[in-house]
Formats: C-alpha cells, structure tokens, sequence
C-alpha cells in the first residue's frame, strides 16, 4: 500500500530524473551526433574523456567556471549576508528594502541582462558616461572586452543572486535564539565576537545549503552568459557550460558534450562533499 | 555518405528565372494556376494531410501559400509548424525527424545544417522527380548549370530561394555629401564612397566589403579539395586588414559596439537610425526598411549592386541558394509531398516574395513585378524602387553553390572567436592566420 503513496513522486523521478541522468551517463561514453537517430549510437568507451583531457578548450573553459564560481559564489554569499545583517536590524523601510533586493531574483534573467546590455554600453552605457564624467577617459569595455567580460557577467550574476541569499540568510539569522547573544554579551564579548561564536555558527547550515546550491547553479550557469556574451569575445567568458552548449547544439557532437556535462557534475559532486563535511562541527546545532 | 558534393557549380539566375512555364509565377500577375497533379491518392486527385516544418514565421508567407494549395486541391490538408533556425530551433527538427514526429516535408536553411540531414537518412532523394519535372530539371544532378546542393551526386533538397547581396544606401546622405553613384561600382569604390561618407557621428558602413568571396567563389574556407583550410590565402589576411583600417579611420563601426549592440544580428537598426550610411546585406532588409512604425526614418533607401572586383564584372556574383526544401524519407505521404514541395517551387514565389526572399523560380514575372511584391504598397515613399529593380535584376549573377561542409559549424565559431579578438585589439592579423589556419585544420582533421 506505501508504493502506491510513493508511485506519483516516483513515476516523475524515474521518467525526469533518473533515465535522463542514466542516459546522459551512457551518452559519454558514446559518439552520437542525435540526427542520425538512436541506431545511430556509437559506443567508443573512454575516447570522449582522453579527447577532453587533451582539449586545451576544455581546460581553458574549466579554468573560467573556477573563477566564474570561486569569485560569485564566495561574492553572492557575502553580499546576501551583510545585506542580510543590515535588514535585520531597525533599518527604515525594512520590508521595502527585502523587496528591493529580492526584485533582481524574480525578474527574467533576460530582461535583466538587456537591462545591464544598455547600462554597460561601452560608449553610450549610464556606466562609462559616468566614469568619463568624473575623469577615466578610457573606461572598461566591460562585456565587449576580453579582459572583464566575465567579471562583469560575475558581478552581474552576483548582484542578481543576493537577494535570494538576503532572504534565506535573513529566515536563519531570525532562528538563532536571541539568548544567546544576550549571554554572550554579558560575558564581555564584544560585537564581532558575538557575530563569530553565534551568528556564523547559527547561520552555519545555511551558508552550507547556500554554498552547495550557489556553487550548483554557477557550474551550470549558462542563460545569461548565452545572452550576454555568448561566450565571448573570442571565448573569453566561454565556461563549462556553454563549451558543453558548443559542440552539443552547434557541432552535434553529443558525446563529447555529455562527457563534459559528466566531468562538471562530478566536480561539482565534489565541491559539494567538500561543502558537507567542512561545515561538519562548525555550527552551533552540528 | 562523405558530405562534399560531386559538382561545383556557377549559374545564373536568368537560367532559375526562366523556364518556369505557363505553371510558373505568372501568378504574380493575377494567373492562378493549378498544379494540377497527378498520381494522386484517389484517382489522380491528391488527399491527404501533411506536416510542413520552415523556420519562416507562417505570416510572412507559408500559412497563405499552404492554403493556396488546399484550395487548389480540395481534400488536402496542410499544417505548417515554424522552428525558430537557430542552435535549438534546429536541433528541435533534427530529433523531431530522427525520432519519427511525422514531418513530411522540411526546410533547411543552411547547406552545413540539410548535409547533417541527408548523411543521417532523413531526406528522400529527389534526383529523379526533378529530373521528370520540367520547371524544376535544373536543380536535378547532371544539369548544364548545377543549381542545387548535392550528395553523392544526387539531389536530396530543392533550393527555393535565390537571394542576392545588394547595397542599402540612405539617399539622403549621399545627397548632402554630393556623391552621384553609377549603375555599378567596384568594391574599391564602394570603399573609398564609404570612407567618404563617414563623419559627423556616421558610419560610411557596417563594414568594408571584403575580397575573398568575390575571388575564391564557392569553398572558400577549404583548400586541397577540403583537406585542409584556406585561411593562409593572404586575400582573407587582407580583407581582415582592411576591416582593421575602416574601423581606425571610424569608417566602419568598432567591433565594441557591434558587439553590445548585438549589430550582427540586428543590423537593420544602425542603417535605419542613421548612424551607418551604407549597408551591404541580403533583401531581408527591406521588411524593416517598410516598417516605418517601429523603424520611423525619414530618408529613401537607395539599392546599389553588390560591388565588384572588376568593372566589368566577377566570375562570382554575392548570391546565395537556400530554403532548402526536403522530404522527410519516413514521411507516409510522399507522393503528396512531393506536389506540395512542386508548388511551393513553382507557384509559392508570389506568396514570399514580400517576406523578402526573392523565389528560386520566378517563372514569367517581370523584375518590375517581382520588385513591386517584394517592396510592397506605398514603396516610393521609403525605397527608390526602380534602383532596387536594377540591383536585384540588372545583372545575370553567378551564384558560387559551396560543396563542402566538412567541420563548418566549428571553422564558423573559430572565425568568430579569432575575428572578434583581432578586431578588438587583442590579436594581430598574423597571429589570426596562424590560429584561424591551425585550429581549423584541426577541426577539418577531427571531422573526417
């Protein structure tokens, strides 16, 4: 009788998660170009992954998704938290300001990123006239230059995921017992003190949940740097990702592209293990 | 099935334009003809329905040319499904076709995108219908003048459109700096017009126009018979250079602006504002020239043809074949298919010709009337329409139909990426020869 409760929530995962999972496993190991059909499968083993690890495309793709998640991830949190420490307190138009922030989250990822088109406009943008206005005569190209477009498309990734951050930081701050700061304050520890015993202790599991999920969604971050940049100039914001997107839907060469997709979910599993077990310990409830 | 084609081949559009007979687009003139087909389901009248996949939206044309062909052969049924021709569009009608959705006929927009197609199976040969069919023998394999994109000899897809490059040129412009224009212009004169037309925050061009097409024809990127690539011609060092030069001397817009501004795919929006005064590009433009609401301009677009290396002319003219229409080889309604695919050849041309493409098959129709369609009501005010009649028609073209496909879809994201980087100051032409010259060969190599 239990499997017939468990049998809708199962049939959906089976049918949208584990066969597509199972099958894109396969598929790495496999040379298959899709328009030829599933009689048009070829099984090369391991020849994806030798091609890859000599690809110096991979490596350069692999090298721009560590930095495109080292920096945003660690920058995304931070600037959720201290938004978060900020709105937490008797701060005037509280629950506007929650809005505010929280606003770049719920919009369309493209919208957005026309909006940030326009602001970043290398000679008519809002951005560079200001620069030239107060002197820089030469301001970034910001998403049209090889040297920052993908720190842009990082700042800009960033400033549209604190808010959600801000919000889930926001919930957990409101569940560490106020006791507790009012204990330690009474044995002297002064305010970074408390932030450090109790606050980060307190936020502890959920800068780990945010740290997972954050670094998730940067490893496959790939809508707005489609839109942006489209991987370049050249492929200088050419991530992961969108190397995968490359030789999957412009070169039909889907094994090779699951065979990415593989490596970075494997990473990714990885990062996410290590995420787990540091947090183990450090918290006030672990 | 190795993807280069057995025949290069140059023709001229005179040779697509005739021959269409009393079937063909004399309908532009108010002629409705009938098909007329035979060996239909039923006793020689055609039943049945049919799914039609283009990636033209079905208002620019395909909704009423497949009515068109329901009301000329009652009983028949056509639904036509628009994919989006990009990256996914494309590859949603390449599982659609390999996993069995029933497609009976589709259109494919690029030689590169209809090879991967054929190779796979998915495409019925056609060599010969075509050949059996008067109007359409010119696209069979073995014709005088090879019209046609072929595999192994054999004709898997009829090319429906014949589209030429022309030259938009803001009338007003060219009045205020005193430039008279001739019926022709060499692609040296067309660069030094450009060149003085810039000034005053506008742009002589999008861009200078390059050599290398006009020289090496069809294949360009391939050399060695597709072996190897061709990047080491110092004609595309050269072209590369001069694109370098304009964008110095603000001929040209910088590759920054192109860039954030998307221009390679909006193009329309920087002749149209008045900030570039020439515009080299396919007829498309016109849709948007027309368009007055959401492009006010005040201005009449002039048309120039595409400039030429000599005055007298070039072997190879910038004309391109497309919408390439197939029959999917699982479709159970082949026969049906097939005159549908006959009737969008030889009468769908007056249904599309407003969307801007220029039909293969023109059949009797003037260059008067096929620009009439083409620039639509009220053209005068926007267009100097008897310029654009002579830049579309005035010159019998010779089309270069390319051959070769090997690893185009990456040699194009190379060319790209290596582009982009010397245009933005960040690569020399050199290192581009080098790069552009290994890392394509590398691809051609991978793809064999």
């Amino acid at each position: 009788m239990g499997w017939l409760f468990v049998l809708p929530n199962l049939v959906g995962f089976v049918c949208f998660t584990l066969v597509p999972l199972l099958a894109g496993i396969g598929i790495a190991f496999t040379d298959w170009n899709v328009v030829s059909g599933l009689s048009g499968i070829t099984f090369v083993g391991f020849a994806n992954f030798t091609s890859l690890l000599a690809d110096p495309q991979f490596w350069a793709a692999l090298g721009r998704t560590l930095l495109y998640a080292g920096l945003g991830v660690p920058l995304t949190m931070l600037g959720g938290l201290v938004l978060a420490l900020l709105l937490n307190g008797p701060v005037f138009g509280r629950s506007v300001l929650r809005l505010v922030f929280f606003f770049p989250h719920i919009v369309n990822s493209i919208a957005l990123g026309f909006v940030w088109l326009l602001l970043l406009h290398p000679t008519s943008g809002v951005v560079n006239l200001g620069l030239q206005a107060v002197g820089i005569s030469d301001p970034p190209g910001w998403l049209v230059s090889q040297q920052t477009a993908l720190i842009t498309i990082i700042l800009i990734t960033s400033w549209a995921g604190m808010g959600f951050h801000c919000v889930i930081f926001l919930s957990a701050l409101q569940g560490i017992p106020t006791e507790l700061h009012e204990a330690a304050q009474l044995d002297g520890a002064n305010r970074w003190q408390r932030f450090w015993t109790v606050t980060w202790r307190g936020l502890m599991p959920t800068t780990t949940f945010l740290a997972i999920t954050s670094t998730i969604g940067h490893s496959q971050g790939f809508g707005l740097i489609a839109f942006l940049t489209a991987g370049g100039p050249g492929d200088s914001s050419t991530t992961l990702s969108y190397f995968m997107y490359q030789h999957g839907f412009q070169y039909y060469q889907f094994g090779y592209a699951a065979a990415v997709g593989l490596l970075s979910a494997l990473g990714t599993l990885a990062l996410t293990a290590f995420f787990w077990w540091f947090q183990k310990g450090r918290g006030l409830y672990t | 099935m190795s993807n280069a084609a057995e025949l290069t081949g140059k023709f001229g559009r005179r040779g697509l334009l005739a021959g269409a007979g009393v079937a063909g687009l004399a309908a532009l003139v108010g002629c409705n003809s009938n098909t007329a087909p035979s060996g239909g389901s039923s006793g020689g009248k055609l039943t049945g329905a049919l799914q039609v996949w283009g990636g033209v939206p079905g208002e620019n044309g395909p909704d009423a040319l497949c009515k068109a062909f329901e009301e000329a052969n009652p009983g028949t049924k056509i639904t036509y499904t628009r994919y989006v021709n990009d990256d996914t569009g494309n590859l949603k009608l390449d599982t659609s076709l390999s996993g069995g959705t029933p497609i009976d006929v589709f259109i494919s927009y690029s030689p590169a995108n209809l090879f991967k197609r054929v190779s796979n199976g998915l495409a019925v040969d056609l060599s010969e219908k075509l050949s059996a069919t008067p109007e359409l023998k010119k696209y069979a394999p073995g014709a005088d003048q090879p019209a046609n994109f072929f595999s192994d000899g054999k004709a898997f897809s009829v090319p429906a459109q014949a589209s030429p490059s022309i030259v938009f040129v803001n009338q007003s412009m060219l009045e205020k700096k005193g430039i008279t224009l001739g019926d022709s212009w060499t692609v040296d004169e067309f660069n030094d017009i450009a060149k003085e037309m810039s000034g005053d925050g506008v742009f002589g061009t999008m861009a200078p126009v390059g050599k290398a097409h006009l020289t090496l024809g069809p294949d360009m990127n391939y050399a060695e018979g597709g072996k190897k690539s061709n990047f080491s011609n110092p004609i595309f060092a050269e072209d590369l250079q001069r694109r370098l030069d304009f964008q110095a001397a603000k001929a040209a817009i910088d590759q920054k602006t192109v860039l954030a501004e998307k221009l390679e795919t909006f193009t329309q929006s920087v002749f149209l504002s008045g900030r570039i005064a020439m515009l080299p590009s396919q007829i498309f433009i016109t849709r948007y020239v027309s368009n007055t609401a959401e492009y006010p301009h005040d201005f009449i677009t002039k048309a120039m043809p595409y400039p030429t290396l000599a005055k007298e002319g070039d072997k190879w003219s910038e004309v391109a074949i497309g919408d390439n229409l197939s029959i999917n080889a699982k479709s159970k309604n082949q026969e049906l298919a097939w005159e549908f695919v006959k009737f969008w050849m030889i009468e769908g041309g007056k249904y599309l010709i407003a969307g801007g493409r220029i039909p293969a098959v023109t059949g009797n129709a003037s260059p008067t009337e096929l620009t009439a369609s083409l620039l639509g009501k009220d053209a005068e005010k926007v267009f100097d329409v008897k310029s654009f009649e002579h830049a579309l028609f005035g010159k019998e073209p010779n089309v270069p139909v390319d051959t070769i496909f090997t690893a185009a879809s990456e040699i194009n994201t190379i060319l790209k990426k290596y582009t982009d980087e010397v245009l933005l100051g960040t690569r020399t032409v050199e290192s581009w020869v080098e790069a552009m010259t290994k890392d394509a060969d590398a691809a051609i190599a991978a793809a064999k």
